[in-house]
Formats: structure tokens, sequence, C-alpha cells
């Protein structure tokens, strides 16, 4: 697997990210659609720090520590997120972002 | 390991969040029509091809099949390359206070799941709850008449 491979799969992620965030209004697959294009970024940096490290530049743990501690932060992040999902399904009884009762959280 | 950090960690939440829900065809909600899907696929589309344009322009495939590309190390993310020792020291050394900091992240992050996921609000008398006129109240203690008061209270 060489770059533009990974990079070509890693911008697909991203765009099939967007699409469902913009398509979608099923507040769990948004949720989900926000992790892809976190992963397709993730995906990109793992790649540039396999380049690098294959031509010299810089260590190969890196890129990957990096990664690591990006995910470490999406994982709380999807658990906060689920939460207040869970908390606004209990108020709203729907998992539609566009809810009459969701929306009323507009204030 | 990042595989197993994700299947692990992310996968497995949404999963259970998926059966605690158990949801209902009404509680699914509707979807955006054509229109906006369409728009949501040329968005998309535009995106992919801005984000992946660069990897037919980066360098290493320039100058024909024969110039010398950087060799990207074949053990990589491999358990020989990228194992446990390595992994650990590059953690704990370059790493240190962000892994202490990750630690507070994710006992910060348990707090507020516990505080968020508590039960206060009351469950809604029927299955779909019309939506009242002057319904801008969204305060937990605002309870309708009907409703049985399950676990509510708890919060203060």
């Amino acid at each position: 697997v060489n770059i533009q491979t990974a990079l070509v799969f890693s911008a697909a992620l991203f765009a099939v990210g967007v699409y469902g965030v913009l398509a979608r209004r099923n507040l769990l697959i948004l949720l989900m659609s926000v992790e892809l294009m976190l992963n397709g970024a993730n995906l990109a940096i793992v790649a540039f720090s396999r380049e690098m490290a294959g031509s010299g530049v810089g260590n190969a743990q890196a890129g990957q520590s990096l990664v690591l501690f990006s995910m470490a932060v999406a994982a709380s992040e999807v658990a906060v997120g689920l939460s207040i999902l869970i908390a606004l399904f209990r108020h709203a009884r729907s998992v539609d972002a566009a809810s009459p009762r969701a929306t009323a959280l507009r204030g | 390991m990042q595989v197993l950090l994700y299947a692990g960690a992310i996968m497995v939440l949404f999963v259970f969040v998926i059966m605690l829900l158990s949801l209902r065809k009404e509680e699914l909600g509707h979807e955006h029509g054509g229109a906006r899907k369409g728009f949501a696929a040329v968005a998309a589309v535009l995106v992919f091809l801005l984000l992946a344009s660069p990897a037919w322009t980066y360098p290493g495939r320039e100058g024909g099949g024969n110039a010398p590309q950087p060799r990207p190390d074949s053990r990589f993310g491999t358990a020989e390359q990228f194992g446990a020792t390595e992994t650990f020291v590059a953690l704990y050394d370059d790493g240190l206070v962000a892994f202490e900091l990750v630690s507070v992240l994710l006992l910060s992050a348990l707090a507020g799941v516990v505080i968020l996921a508590r039960k206060k609000f009351p469950p809604p008398a029927g299955p779909v709850v019309p939506v009242e006129k002057h319904d801008h109240s969204v305060v937990p203690e605002h309870h309708p008449p009907s409703g049985p008061l399950v676990g509510a209270g708890g919060h203060k």
C-alpha cells in the first residue's frame, strides 16, 4: 500500500462522513459520520507518518502516538455525545435531529 | 492497536446505545428529502476531490516509475516495529504529560456521562408526545402531570 492509496481512501472516508452529516437526520448516524470524518483524518496522519519514517525523516512512533491520543479524545467525545443523545432521547422520544421537542432546545 | 482501541471503546459504545434505545419506527423520525440528499452527495464528491487531489501529485510519483521512491518501512504498524516496548517507551518518554492528561480526560468524560445520563426526565405519558403550544421548558423540573415520576428528583 503506497501513500497515494491511503490518502485517497482517507479522503473517501471523510467524504462519506460529510455525506452522512449533510444527508441524514438520525442523530446516531450523524455522530457516526463525524467519527468517520475523524478517522479519515487519522488515517491521513498515519499515512504521512509512515511515509516520513520510510524516507528517514522523523520516527515512526510519533504519528501513531498522535493518532492514539486523538482516538482517546475521540472515545471520550463519543461517550459524552452518546450520553447527550440518550438524555435528548429521553426528553424528545425521538432520535430525529429536527423533531419538534429536540428543536425546542434551540431556546 | 488503534483498531483494538477503536473496536473496544467506540464501536461497543455505539452498539450498546443502539441496543439501549431499541428504537421504534416513529422514534426514528423522518429523513431529508431527495433534493437535500442530492445536494449532500454533490458536496461530498467535491470534498473528496478536494482532499484526494494532492494524492495524485504527491512527490514520489513524479519523474516516472524509475524515480527513487521513499521506501515505507515494511514493518510499519506491525508488532515487530511498533511493539509494546517501543510504543510505550515513546508514550511514556515524549508523551508522558499527554498520557497523564488522557487519563484525566477519560475520568472527566466518565463523570460527565454519569451526570448527563442520569434519569432526570420523567417518561412522557404516551409513546409519541404531542408538542404543547408554549413548550419552551426543557428544564428537568418540568413534569407532565400524567407522567409517573420514575427516578426523578435525584438531581440536586
